[in-house]
């Protein structure tokens, strides 16, 4: 879906077209509920958070300009849906936050070459990537998975270029310590 | 390095459950139908009090009658008298009840008539 096709639903949901908001549900409804199982390894949980990212989706519709940037605004909502629901479980805050950056960017050198990343089993990354905190694996999804550049990154999780970047690093990083 | 990651998109996806769009669907009805509700919800708690209300002097009006038969088999009183009585209560019932009773049921065949117009424009 292109951000024409997006930006004429938008248009026509705002003026209160139910059609134009369904098909935006049957388009973003499969990769914001993967997104979001991916972030809290269960399915009821994942569908939940779904439900509550269209609807939140819907009450704010009017607001959105459409101009903006349709796709990350709704990965926006549901990432902070599901951070919502990470501090009602109670999990350790940290998780939750991109660490600092410091003050020198460490430039990864890849310790293991090419083909031998190549050799990463599927499964045994799924596996490691469980072990990654939220924070990182939002990050690792919306960039690999999802295709989002670094701009669109920072709109989503609402932090500068420059963390981004820090985060992505580290993120790759823990997972890598995970996986061996 | 990106490339390593680059496998993170492949990635199994899981398929969506059923009824998630139905829910999402049904969430977005109720809000925005939600003054109606509120609307219908207040109409019915007045005729519901009305209600009580009318059956409640339905339950004097037949304490009265059972006065009355007796009063008739005992004292011998005149047809006359009896149809007084019983004209005036009629006048006893409450056609508040009725009016509201009506526009109720109004309001409930307009609901299920703009839900299903709804649900069938998106189906």
């Amino acid at each position: 879906m292109n951000d024409n096709f997006d930006t004429n639903l938008l248009i026509a949901a705002q003026k209160g077209n139910l059609k134009a908001f369904d098909a935006l549900i049957n388009f973003y409804q499969t990769p914001i509920y993967n997104h979001l199982y991916r972030l809290t390894n269960n399915k009821d949980d994942a569908a939940d958070l779904a439900q509550e990212t269209f609807i939140k989706l819907y009450k704010t519709r009017e607001r959105i300009n459409a101009d903006d940037n349709f796709r990350s605004y709704l990965y926006k909502i549901a990432t902070n849906t599901a951070y919502d629901w990470f501090k009602k479980k109670k999990r350790h805050p940290e998780d939750l936050i991109i660490d600092a950056p410091d003050d020198y960017f460490e430039t990864i050198e890849a310790k293991q070459s090419y083909y031998e990343v190549e050799r990463l089993e599927l499964i045994g990354l799924n596996m490691a990537m469980d072990k990654v905190k939220p924070a990182y694996k939002n990050i690792l999804f919306l960039y690999y998975q999802q295709g989002f550049t670094y701009e669109e990154i920072g709109e989503i999780i609402g932090s500068p270029l420059n963390t981004v970047k820090i985060g992505l690093h580290r993120a790759k990083k823990e997972l890598l310590k995970h996986f061996e | 390095m990106n490339k390593d990651f680059s496998i993170i998109k492949y990635f199994p996806e899981e398929s969506v459950p059923e009824k998630l769009k139905k829910r999402i669907l049904n969430r977005i009805m109720v809000i925005k139908f939600r003054p109606l509700i509120y609307l219908f919800a207040a109409g019915l708690i007045i005729h519901l009090g009305f209600l009580s209300n009318h059956i409640y002097r339905l339950s004097l009006e037949t304490e009265v009658l059972a006065v009355i038969k007796v009063m008739v088999t005992d004292f011998e009183l005149s047809s006359d008298y009896l149809l007084n009585i019983s004209a005036g209560l009629k006048e006893i019932l409450p056609m508040f009840s009725i009016y509201l009773l009506i526009i109720n049921l109004a309001l409930v065949s307009l609901m299920i008539k703009l839900f299903k117009h709804f649900n069938s424009e998106l189906l």
